[in-house]
């Protein structure tokens, strides 16, 4: 065989070697950052409290006119519209468990009270809620004070059997305080 | 046949008629409520309960549903169905509508109850922003939370203002647009830095604010060097005094960071009283040295220190 040939030879059997050994090396690279983004999602970490935001036939925005003071960003109508969802789903939560220690996240002031004082922890009720229509009638310029009605909503008591439907409209006004926005004053008016 | 055919005609047509008479006794349960339709918060509530079909010793059921409270009573009712509903003072604590619902077999009666607010004794006044650049430059809002002692919010359209004072003593008022148990307005800047004071009173209840007004950006620098020359003997030290203002002519807002700059160094200091100061040893070869101050993009005239071998007064 000539030196040529040789080494034309040589050279497709380190191919043949190399090929293998450049595939499984890709692969265990694949795999060496696969496991290292198992887990926690590392950019979670900046996103704080994830954002639920309620079906439209539980809670929704009717449009954003007729309201004074600024324009809220659409990211910020959704935070004020999941954290008002969230309140309602804490208080029904407090009613069927009777704890009422997660009120706080989401009630402030005098919402709060009224909110502790319609819970009893000797009477488990299951509540529910939901149609809450919400219309803004202020938002603040720093975005930390929103004031808006709720049309026509709909809350059930069921005890012992028995469940109540109501239907009521409600005006509300929330500030956003340390993070969390909070019902902070709220008028019912039932039909 | 025919006696029979009548008596059988009268019997069905009995029947009938105390079956109908059966169905409409089970719908024809009249349940009246007398009592005040509007009560002030707190306050308290009777009314008298009257059920004719009922039967004295029965109970009813007998909700209220103020705020998000529900308050529940067993009523005994007494002759003809009567019963007298009482709910203490302290109890309809909550404003707005709420809703009375009497249950009795399968009849329900629901009726509303306007709860008024009492007179707001208390009011939370917010700002926006609680340092406003000065000269009308900025706004900023006034938030308003005005409520009585049970936390309710004043209802209706009310008249809302504030009496507000600036630094240069200029007097004002602003009037505040009210909804949903919130007042606001937008306040703007006016005349220099200083102090904003408001006053405000919403029906009984009183409170004050202050924000204040911050100086301009700085717009002109002024270096002195204390002394403005020294020997080379090393044992001297300057100090670099820059006064700044803003383009109003007043002295920027403390803590500005205004930087000194000479050949082959720079120094910062904050201001306070619009003056700011560094001090460094004095160079120790003879010659001119030029510095200056900066901060914002403002830049003062250079000033010039003299390094002197023997004595400056030459």
């Amino acid at each position: 065989m000539s030196k040529v040939r040789a080494k034309f030879f040589i050279f497709l059997v380190a191919l043949g070697i190399m090929i293998p050994l450049a595939l499984l090396g890709v692969a265990l690279t694949g795999q060496f950052v696969f496991f290292f983004q198992q887990g926690a999602n590392p950019a979670s970490i900046f996103h704080g409290n994830e954002l639920i935001l309620p079906e439209p036939a539980q809670a929704r925005w009717l449009p954003l006119t007729g309201y004074g003071g600024s324009t809220p960003s659409q990211a910020q109508a959704e935070e004020l519209l999941a954290a008002y969802w969230e309140a309602w789903t804490a208080l029904e939560r407090s009613h069927l468990t009777g704890d009422t220690s997660n009120l706080l996240t989401h009630w402030a002031g005098d919402a709060y009270q009224q909110a502790l004082q319609a819970v009893d922890p000797a009477d488990h009720v299951q509540m529910t809620h939901s149609s809450h229509q919400l219309r803004l009638t202020f938002f603040s310029d720093d975005g930390s004070v929103a004031a808006f009605d709720d049309l026509n909503f709909l809350v059930e008591y069921t005890t012992a059997g028995s469940t109540t439907s109501l239907n009521a409209s409600a005006s509300i006004v929330m500030t956003l305080d340390t993070g969390f926005w909070r019902i902070r004053s709220l008028t019912v008016a039932y039909r | 046949m025919k006696r029979a055919g009548l008596l059988l005609g009268v019997m069905g047509i009995t029947l009938v008629l105390f079956s109908l008479q059966a169905v409409w006794g089970q719908s024809s349960i009249s349940i009246d409520l007398q009592g005040p339709s509007t009560i002030q918060a707190a306050d308290a509530w009777e009314a008298q309960l009257e059920i004719m079909e009922a039967q004295a010793g029965e109970t009813v059921e007998a909700s209220v549903f103020n705020g998000l409270y529900r308050h529940t009573d067993s009523l005994v009712l007494g002759t003809g169905g009567v019963a007298h509903w009482q709910i203490p003072e302290g109890v309809l604590t909550q404003s707005g509508t709420s809703l009375l619902l009497i249950r009795y077999q399968d009849t329900e009666l629901r009726q509303t109850l306007r709860v008024l607010p009492q007179p707001a004794q208390t009011v939370d006044l917010l700002t926006t922003s609680n340092n406003l650049p000065a000269y009308g430059d900025a706004r900023a809002m006034l938030i308003a939370l005005p409520r009585d002692a049970w936390g309710n919010p004043p209802t209706g359209d009310i008249s809302v203002s504030a009496a507000v004072q600036f630094p240069d003593g200029s007097a004002n008022r602003l009037d505040f647009s009210y909804t949903s148990g919130l007042a606001w307005t937008w306040m703007r800047s006016q005349g220099a830095s200083g102090r904003v004071r408001f006053h405000i009173q919403v029906q009984e209840a009183v409170t004050s604010l202050e924000l204040m007004q911050t100086p301009g950006r700085p717009a002109e620098l002024t270096l002195s060097i204390s002394p403005n020359c020294t020997l080379t003997d090393g044992r001297d030290q300057i100090t670099l005094i820059a006064d700044v203002v803003d383009s109003h002519g007043s002295a920027v807002a403390n803590g500005t960071q205004i930087a000194f700059v000479w050949e082959g160094g720079t120094g910062k200091g904050a201001a306070v009283d619009g003056r700011a100061s560094v001090r460094i040893p004095a160079p120790t070869l003879a010659g001119s040295y030029h510095f200056y101050a900066e901060s914002a993009g403002a830049r003062s005239q250079d000033e010039v220190l003299r390094i002197v071998e023997q004595n400056c007064s030459s």
